[in-house]
C-alpha cells in the first residue's frame, strides 16, 4: 500500500511534477542514434512513444499518429526521459493499428516497465498496450487472494492474443517478487502462429496459438491504462518483425538501470 | 562538442580527408523556384548543381545516387535535393511533428540535414549558424550555435520560422525543395558580402547512411571544413549535369550567364582513376551574356576495382573565390544491392515447416504479407534437401493465396544429418535468394519399438469374449445389434440401457427409416475383437466397425458410403440410458479445472446440451467427452476430433433429454446438408463403467498409502514430484546428459536404505559443465532436488514392498532433450513452433506414436530403480497438427483440433503393458488428472490423481462437493484407487492447519480418497484402526453412500458417509457437509447382519456413544467427522 505523506500518497508525492525536458542538445548522443546495432533496429519500427514530451503523441508512426485521449494520462521519470503512468487515474490514448502495428503479420513489442503502486495483494489488471476489440494484450495482471490469503490469480506480465480464430493463448512473467522502483524490459514478438515473450533480454518463452490471425482480428490500439496498480511504462516501440534474442539483450543492456546499490 | 555518430565516422576517413571541401557561388536567382515539392529543372536552372554526395563511412559518393541544387535570391536560400527510393518505392518516415518540440526521430527516419551559417568569419554582432534535420512528414530537429558563446553555445530552444518545405516521391525518387528565409536566420543584406557555411546532407536508411555534399567527415558543427557559398549578382551558374554515360565516365558541366556583360571563365577538370596518373582537363572560354555552355569530359576507365578521383573547378579570371569547386571520389559502377530493403525482403518471408520423420512428411507454410515486394511474387519453388547438397529430396512449385501457402511434401526416410528446407521466391523484383530452414535429423536407437505392443491381456483385465450377439470385457457383457451400435451393455450385472441405441438420419428434410444390418465378428483375440455392423437409410449405407480392447473400449468408425448426387442432412446416435442408474455427470473439454463433474441435470426434456460445456480452443461445436452414471456403473461417448464429421455452427454435438426414466444421450455428427459424392468417415468411441476392477494385487486397494506409513499390512507407494529429482534438467525423459548411473545409486539406496552422499556430490559437480556453480540459486535447486531424491530412494526400500514413482510429462519436454530437434515438430501441439534449443513447454506436448516410442524406452530404463510412471497434465487439449497430431481443416480453412485423446490413452496404456512385459505387474502408474476423470485414457492405469486446485485454508467440504468427488476424484470407474494433493496448505503450526487437515480426512474417509503428501500422525492412527477392524481385507464389506441400498441412514445434519462391515461388527463414518448440528444415525442392522444389541463407541477416542437399535445421536460441528464402531 502506499504510504501517506503530506496528505498525498507517497509515490505520487514521488512523481516529479515538471515540465518535459528538452531534446538533448546532440541528436547523435541519443542512444538509438548512436548505437548502431539500435540504429538499425530503428529501420524496423513503426510505432513508437517515448512520452518524453509528456504527451501520448507518438514519437514515431508509420501510419496516422493523431492520439485519441483516453483519460488523463499522467507522467513522470522514465528509465529514459520521461514515462507515461499505467493504471491508478492515469490514462492513455487510443491510435490507430493501420501502419502503426503489423499485428496480423509478424513483429514485435518492446517496453520498459517500472512497478510504481504495487501491492502484491490485490490489484486488477494494468494494461499497457491492447487492441480495442480485446484480442491482443501486453498487461499485468494484477493479483487476487481469496479471504484466507490463498492466491487466486497469479499476478503476472502476460502477452496475450484471444479471438475464436487464434484460439486463446498467452505467455507470463510472474511479478510477485518484483520490488517497486525496478525497470524491467518486455519484448513480444509474434510471426504467427508464434508468440514469444522475454523479459530483461532473457531467452524467449513461446507458444503458438491454434491458427494464424487475420487483419480482421485486430481493432485499433489502446495505450496505457486507467485501472489496476500503478505502473510506469516507457519506450513502447513496435517493430514490423520480431526482435532476436541479441536484440532485445541489447536493448536491455542499452537502457537497464544500474544494479542495485550502484545508483 | 562532437556527435558520436560523426566521431565514429571520422575513424573510418580514409585516402581523401585531405579533399578541398566544395565552394560555389550563387548568383540570385531571377524567379524564386515554387517550393511544392517537385524539382523543375527549369525552376532551379540559375541553381548550383551538383551531383553525388559522398557517404561518411568512405567518402566516396555513395552509391545511393542523389542531386543538389543551391540557389538564392534577396530574400531565401533555396535548396533542393532529389535522392533515388530504394526497390520498394518508399521512404521510412515516422518521427511525427509535434509543434515547435525538437523531434530526434526524424534522425531515424529518411532525412534531410543542414548546417547554415550565415555569419562565417563575423567577429561581432550576431555570430549564430544552425543545425536542421527534417524527414519527409515535416518532423523536424533544429539548434542553433553561437559562435560567441563558446561555453553555451547550443540553443534546442530556437526554431526555424517561416521556412518552406515540401516534399514528393515523384519517379523512383524523393524530391525536396526547401527555401529558408534570411530572417529566420537572421542574415542581413551584409552577410550576404561575405561566404557562407552550408552543409547539405541526406540521411539514408535501410541501410543507414549519411553522405554529404563534401568529402571530409568531420562534425557538422565544425567551421572550418563547412562547404563554402559566396554570392555574386554577377556570377554564371554552374551546373554539374552528370558523371557517366553509357557505362563509363563522362563528366558534364553547363555554364549560363544571365549577366548582361560577357563572363570569363577556366574550366579544369581533374580525374584519376586508381592509381593511374591524372586525366585532366582545361578549358578558358568566355560565356556571352545571355548563353549557356557545355563542357564535356570522358576521362579514361580502369574497372570497377578502382574509383575516380575528380576534382571539378570553374574561375573567373581575377575572382578569388571560385564559381564552383569540388574534390571527390566516386565509383563508376554501382552495387547491385544498395538497400537493405532486398534484405529486409529476405527476412520479411516467413517460412514455417515441420518435418514428420515418422511420418515421412514435410510441412511448409510460407506467407509472405509483411513483404513489400509482395505484388510481384508469382510462385515460389520449396526444396528439401540435405545441408550443403544441391539436389533435392522433396521438392514442389508453390502457388500463393492471399499471400500464403501451405503444402505437405513427402520425404524419403530421413538418414541422420542436416537437411535445409529452402523456399526460393518466383517473380521480378522480388528476394532471389532462397530463404532457409534447417533440421536436424538423428536416428535414435528406440524408434519404432514395439515395447508395450505386444498383443497380452493383463490383469485385472480378462480376455474379450464373443458368444454370439455379446461381447463381454471384465465387468460388461455387450450386446451387439446389426447396425454396429448396442442393444445393451450390462454393468456388473445390471443393464446400463433403457433400449437399444439407435441411429437417426436424415434426408430430404425428412427421418429416414434406419434398417439395420447383420452383425460380424471379424476378428477376435484374447485382448482384441473387431466386429461388424451396417445400416442403411433410403440411398445412404454405412459400415459401422468397432474395435474392442480389453478395458471394453470401443472405438467405432462409421464409413458412409460415397452415393453421387445425394445428400445427408443429420446423422446422430441415440443412447438411451436408464435414468435412474445415472445420477452423476462428467463432460470434458478441452483442458481442466473448468469440466462439469456433479449431478445430472433435473428436470424433463433437454436437460443439458455441450453448448453449455466448457472449452478451450475446439473449433465449431464439437465437443469430446460426456460420461454418465453413478459411482462405478455408466457410459462414457468420447471422440478425439470432428474430422469427417459435418457440423453447423449452431447444434450442440451431445445433447441429453430426461423422457420419463430414459436420459437420453444423443449425439449429433452431421448437423447440415452434406452431400455424400465421397465417402465419410467418423470416429468416436464407446466404453461402458466400471472400465476394470479396483486393484486387489498385492493387496486390496483401500490398503494403498501414499508416502510414509509403514506396516507389512498396506502396499505404501511415494511419488517424486519433478524430474529434477532424478537428475532431469526439464521435463525430460532421461537424466542430465542420459547419465543413467543415477538410477544405479537410487536403486542400491532403495536396497541399501542408506543415503549415497558421495554419489550426490559427483552428481551436482556435473552441473558445473552447464554454468551452474555453488552458491547460485540454481545450484541450490538442483542440490536440493538431487538430494531429496536419494533421500526418498533410501526411504521407500524394496525389502519393505515400497513402490515408487517417477515425475513425468506426458505434456511436456524440455528443449535441451537430444530428441527434441528432430521430434519436435510431431510432438508439439502447435501448427508451428519456434525451433529453440534452450527452455521447454509443459502442457503442449501431445504424446503420438513416437513420443510414446521414446517413452516406452526410457521408462524401460526408469524401471531399474522405479516401480511406475506418473503423468502430470493427463487431460484433453486441442492439438492444431495436422500430420502427427490428427487436425484437420474445414471448407472455411478453420483448423479443428484433436484432443489428444487417442495418444494419452495408448501411452497410459503402453506403459501398463511394458510393465508386464518386464515382468513387474505391480506398479503404481499414477496420471496426474485434475477435474478429467476421463475413462477411456485412464483405464490403463491404477491410481488417479486428483485435486490441484482450489487450494488454501479452507475446509474440504467447501472446495468440492460430494457430488464431484464421486463423479470425478473417487476413481471407481476407472477402476483406480483416487488421490489427491494435499491441497496446498502445509504451515503446521498455523491455528487453522489441524483443523483444514481433519475436515480433509474426514471427505477422505467417506469418499475413500488417498492424500499423496505427508499424513498428520492421527490421520495415520485411524486408518491403523480400520485397518484392526478389517478395512481393506476380504472379509470386510464396505457401503458407499453412492450406491442403492446404502445401510445408514443420516437425519439431523446434511452429511455424507461410509459404512464398513465385518462380521457383526461395523464403523459408520460420516463427515458434515453443511453447518453442522444434531446428527441421527440408523444402520440398517438387518442388512449389515448385525445383531440389535450392537452398542456404538467413538473409533477415535474409545468413548461409548448412547443409543440402541443402531440408532445414534450426537452433535456433529460443521465440516467435523465422526467415526463410529458398532459391535
Amino acid at each position: 500500500m502506499a504510504i501517506a505523506w503530506m496528505g498525498l500518497p507517497l509515490t505520487l508525492a514521488l512523481l516529479p511534477n515538471v515540465a518535459a525536458p528538452q531534446a538533448p542538445a546532440d541528436p547523435r548522443a541519443d542512444p538509438y542514434v548512436a548505437d548502431p546495432t539500435l540504429r538499425s533496429l530503428m529501420d524496423w519500427v513503426t510505432l513508437r512513444l517515448t512520452f518524453d514530451a509528456d504527451s501520448m503523441l507518438p514519437d514515431m508512426a508509420a501510419g496516422a499518429f493523431e492520439p485519441t485521449l483516453h483519460g488523463t494520462p499522467q507522467f513522470a521519470e522514465g528509465v529514459k526521459g520521461r514515462a507515461l503512468v499505467a493504471g491508478g487515474e492515469s490514462g492513455g490514448a487510443f491510435l490507430a493499428r493501420r501502419l502503426n502495428a503489423p499485428l496480423e503479420t509478424r513483429g514485435a513489442i518492446s517496453l520498459w516497465l517500472c512497478p510504481l503502486e504495487w501491492t502484491h495483494v490485490n490489484g486488477g489488471n494494468t494494461e499497457f498496450l491492447m487492441t480495442t476489440n480485446f484480442s491482443l494484450y501486453l498487461q499485468r495482471q494484477g493479483p487476487l487472494h481469496n479471504e484466507e490469503g490463498v492466491v487466486t490469480r497469479q499476478e503476472a506480465v502476460q502477452f496475450l492474443m484471444l479471438s475464436e480464430v487464434t484460439g486463446n493463448n498467452c505467455l507470463a512473467f510472474g511479478t510477485e517478487d518484483w520490488p517497486l522502483g525496478k525497470w524491467r524490459l518486455l519484448v513480444a514478438n509474434w510471426s504467427w502462429p508464434v508468440m514469444s515473450f522475454s523479459l530483461d533480454g532473457g531467452e524467449f518463452q513461446s507458444v503458438s496459438v491454434k491458427q494464424s490471425p487475420t487483419e480482421a482480428n485486430f481493432g485499433d490500439l489502446l495505450v496505457g491504462s486507467a485501472g489496476g496498480e500503478k505502473t510506469l511504462m516507457d519506450e513502447l516501440t513496435i517493430y514490423r518483425r520480431p526482435l532476436t534474442l541479441d536484440e532485445a539483450r541489447h536493448l536491455y543492456d542499452a537502457l537497464k538501470p544500474p544494479a542495485e546499490g550502484q545508483r | 562538442m562532437i556527435g558520436i555518430g560523426l566521431a565514429l565516422a571520422l575513424a573510418s576517413t580514409s585516402a581523401h580527408c585531405d579533399a578541398a571541401i566544395p565552394q560555389i557561388t550563387l548568383r540570385p536567382l531571377q524567379q524564386a523556384p515554387t517550393i511544392d515539392g517537385r524539382i523543375d529543372d527549369a525552376e532551379w536552372a540559375g541553381a548550383v548543381r551538383s551531383v553525388g554526395l559522398c557517404s561518411q563511412y568512405n567518402v566516396e559518393l555513395c552509391a545511393r545516387e542523389a542531386i543538389l541544387w543551391v540557389g538564392a535570391d534577396q530574400q531565401n536560400l533555396y535548396i533542393a535535393l532529389k535522392s533515388e527510393l530504394p526497390p520498394t518505392g518508399d521512404l521510412l518516415t515516422r518521427g511525427v511533428p509535434d509543434g515547435d518540440r525538437d523531434i530526434i526521430a526524424a534522425l531515424s527516419d529518411d532525412s534531410v540535414e543542414l548546417v547554415v551559417h550565415p555569419h562565417l568569419g563575423a567577429t561581432t554582432g550576431d555570430r549564430r549558424y544552425f543545425h536542421l534535420i527534417v524527414n519527409a512528414r515535416g518532423a523536424m530537429f533544429d539548434r542553433s550555435f553561437d559562435e560567441a558563446k563558446p561555453n553555451d553555445a547550443i540553443s534546442t530552444a530556437w526554431r526555424l520560422q517561416g521556412w518552406q518545405f515540401a516534399n514528393q516521391l515523384l519517379d523512383g525518387s524523393w524530391h525536396v525543395e526547401i527555401a529558408i528565409p534570411f530572417a529566420g536566420i537572421g542574415a542581413t543584406a551584409e552577410d550576404l558580402r561575405h561566404p557562407w557555411g552550408l552543409r547539405v546532407c541526406r540521411n539514408w536508411q535501410r541501410e543507414w547512411d549519411q553522405s554529404r555534399w563534401e568529402s571530409i567527415a568531420a562534425p557538422y558543427e565544425d567551421i572550418p571544413t563547412m562547404p563554402r557559398v559566396e554570392f555574386d549578382p554577377a556570377a554564371p551558374v554552374v551546373q554539374v549535369l552528370s558523371l557517366h554515360g553509357e557505362g563509363k565516365p563522362r563528366i558534364e558541366l553547363s555554364i549560363s550567364n544571365p549577366a548582361a556583360a560577357p563572363a570569363d571563365l577556366a574550366v579544369f577538370i581533374s580525374d584519376t582513376w586508381s592509381r593511374n596518373p591524372p586525366s585532366e582537363f582545361t578549358r578558358t572560354f568566355p560565356v556571352l551574356p545571355g548563353a549557356q555552355e557545355t563542357v564535356t569530359f570522358e576521362p579514361p576507365h580502369g574497372g570497377p576495382e578502382g574509383a575516380h578521383h575528380t576534382i571539378i573547378r570553374v574561375t573567373r579570371p581575377g575572382v578569388e573565390f571560385p564559381l564552383y569547386l569540388r574534390d571527390f571520389t566516386w565509383r563508376l559502377e554501382r552495387p547491385v544491392e544498395r538497400w537493405a530493403t532486398t534484405r529486409e525482403d529476405k527476412q520479411a518471408v516467413q517460412l514455417q515447416y515441420k518435418v514428420y520423420p515418422y511420418y515421412r512428411k514435410l510441412k511448409v507454410r510460407v506467407g509472405i504479407e509483411a513483404l513489400a515486394s509482395k505484388d510481384k511474387v508469382t510462385g515460389a519453388e520449396v526444396s528439401f534437401a540435405r545441408a550443403g547438397e544441391s539436389k533435392p529430396i522433396a521438392h514442389e512449385r508453390l502457388a500463393f493465396a492471399d499471400y500464403a501457402v501451405e503444402i505437405i511434401l513427402d520425404t524419403p526416410e530421413l538418414t541422420a544429418g542436416d537437411y535445409e528446407v529452402r523456399v526460393t521466391l518466383a517473380g521480378e523484383g522480388v528476394p532471389t535468394e532462397p530463404v532457409i530452414g534447417k533440421y536436424e535429423r538423428k536416428v535414435f536407437p528406440w524408434e519404432h519399438n514395439r515395447l508395450g505392443l505386444s498383443d497380452r491381456v493383463i490383469p485385472p483385465f480378462t480376455p474379450i469374449q464373443v458368444k454370439g450377439k455379446v461381447l463381454s470385457t471384465v465387468l460388461r457383457e455387450h450386446e451387439l445389434s446389426g447396425a454396429g451400435t448396442w442393444d445393451q451393455v450390462t454393468s456388473l450385472g445390471k443393464p446400463l440401457l433403457k433400449g437399444p441405441m439407435l441411429w437417426r438420419v436424415q434426408t430430404g428434410g425428412e427421418e429416414a427409416l434406419v434398417a439395420p444390418g447383420a452383425l460380424k465378428v471379424e476378428s477376435s483375440r484374447p485382448s482384441f475383437a473387431v466386429t461388424i455392423g451396417s445400416f442403411s437409410a433410403g440411398s445412404i449405407k454405412a459400415k459401422v466397425r468397432s474395435e474392442w480392447e480389453q478395458d471394453g473400449m470401443a472405438k467405432v468408425r462409421v464409413t458412409l458410403d460415397a452415393a453421387p448426387g445425394k445428400q445427408i442432412d443429420g446423422l446422430s446416435l441415440e443412447i438411451p440410458l436408464d435414468g435412474s442408474q445415472m445420477p452423476y455427470i462428467h463432460a470434458c473439454g478441452d483442458g481442466l479445472r473448468f469440466n462439469l463433474a456433479g449431478k445430472t441435470p433435473e428436470g424433463d426434456g433437454l436437460i443439458w446440451d455441450s453448448s453449455k460445456a466448457n472449452r478451450t480452443n475446439i473449433v465449431g461445436t464439437f465437443y469430446p467427452y460426456v460420461w454418465l452414471g453413478g459411482g462405478e456403473r455408466g457410459l462414457a461417448w468420447f471422440a478425439d476430433s470432428d474430422k469427417g464429421w459435418s457440423l453447423d455452427d449452431t447444434t450442440p454435438t451431445v445433447q441429453i433429454e430426461r423422457q420419463g426414466g430414459v436420459l437420453l444421450l444423443r449425439v449429433n455428427f452431421i448437423t447440415r446438408s452434406t452431400s455424400l459424392d465421397a465417402p465419410r468417415e467418423i470416429e468416436f468411441g464407446l466404453q461402458a463403467t466400471p472400465a476394470k476392477p479396483m486393484p486387489e494385487d498385492p493387496v486390496n486397494w483401500r490398503r494403498w498409502i501414499g508416502q510414509s506409513y509403514e506396516s507389512p499390512e498396506v502396499q505404501p507407494f511415494s511419488i517424486i514430484g519433478a524430474s529434477y529429482y532424478y537428475g532431469c534438467m526439464n521435463f525430460d525423459f532421461y537424466p542430465r546428459e542420459h547419465d543413467l548411473s543415477i538410477y544405479e545409486a537410487f536403486s542400491k539406496a532403495r536396497d541399501t536404505g542408506e543415503y549415497d552422499e558421495a554419489f550426490v556430490t559427483q552428481w551436482m559437480e556435473g552441473y558445473r559443465r552447464y554454468g551452474i556453480e555453488p552458491g547460485t540459486d540454481q545450484w541450490a535447486f538442483y542440490n536440493a532436488h538431487i538430494s531429496a531424491g536419494m533421500r526418498s530412494a533410501a526411504g521407500t526400500p524394496r525389502a519393505q514392498g515400497w513402490l515408487w514413482t517417477p515425475y513425468t510429462n506426458a505434456r511436456g519436454m524440455g528443449y535441451e532433450m537430444a530428441e527434441w530437434p528432430t521430434f519436435q515438430d510431431e510432438w508439439v501441439n502447435f501448427p508451428y513452433h519456434e525451433r529453440s534449443k534452450s527452455g521447454g513447454l509443459a502442457y503442449d506436448i501431445c504424446p503420438v506414436t513416437s513420443f510414446q516410442d521414446a517413452a516406452m524406452w526410457y521408462y524401460r530404463e526408469m524401471m531399474q530403480c522405479f516401480d511406475g510412471i506418473y503423468w502430470d497434465n493427463i487431460f484433453m487439449a486441442a492439438n492444431f497438427d495436422t500430420v502427427a497430431g490428427g487436425a484437420w481443416v474445414d471448407e472455411k480453412g478453420r483448423t479443428h483440433p484433436s484432443m489428444g485423446l487417442w495418444a494419452m490413452r495408448d501411452l497410459i496404456k503402453r506403459t501398463a503393458v511394458l510393465f508386464n512385459e518386464e515382468g513387474r505387474p505391480v506398479f503404481a502408474n499414477v496420471p496426474h488428472m485434475t477435474n478429467t476423470n476421463i475413462v477411456p485414457i485412464l483405464s490403463f492405469a491404477n491410481i488417479n490423481l486428483d485435486w490441484e486446485w482450489q487450494y488454501g485454508k479452507r475446509d474440504f467440504q467447501d472446495r468440492f462437493t460430494p457430488d464431484l468427488t464421486v463423479a470425478e476424484t473417487i476413481g471407481r470407474q476407472c477402476g483406480n484407487i483416487p488421490l489427491i494433493l494435499a491441497g496446498g496448505f502445509y504451515d503446521e503450526k498455523d491455528p487453522a492447519w489441524e483443523w483444514c487437515m481433519r475436515t480433509r480426512l474426514g471427505v477422505c474417509l467417506v469418499h475413500e480418497i488417498r492424500v499423496w503428501d505427508w499424513h498428520p500422525a492421527s490421520h495415520y492412527a485411524m486408518y491403523e484402526k480400520l485397518f484392526d477392524f478389517g478395512y481393506g481385507s476380504p472379509d470386510c464389506r464396505v457401503y458407499n453412500y453412492w450406491d442403492e441400498g446404502f445401510p445408514l441412514k443420516v437425519t439431523g445434519v446434511d452429511a455424507k458417509g461410509i459404512v464398513m462391515a465385518n462380521g457383526p461388527r461395523a464403523i459408520a463414518i460420516v463427515t458434515d457437509y453443511s453447518e453442522g448440528g444434531q446428527c441421527a444415525l440408523e444402520l440398517d442392522l438387518k442388512a449389515l447382519g448385525l445383531p440389535p444389541t450392537v452398542k456404538a463407541k467413538d473409533v477415535e477416542s474409545g468413548e461409548a456413544v448412547e443409543g440402541a437399535g443402531g440408532r445414534v445421536s450426537f452433535p456433529l460441528k460443521k465440516h467435523d467427522f465422526r467415526a463410529l464402531l458398532f459391535e
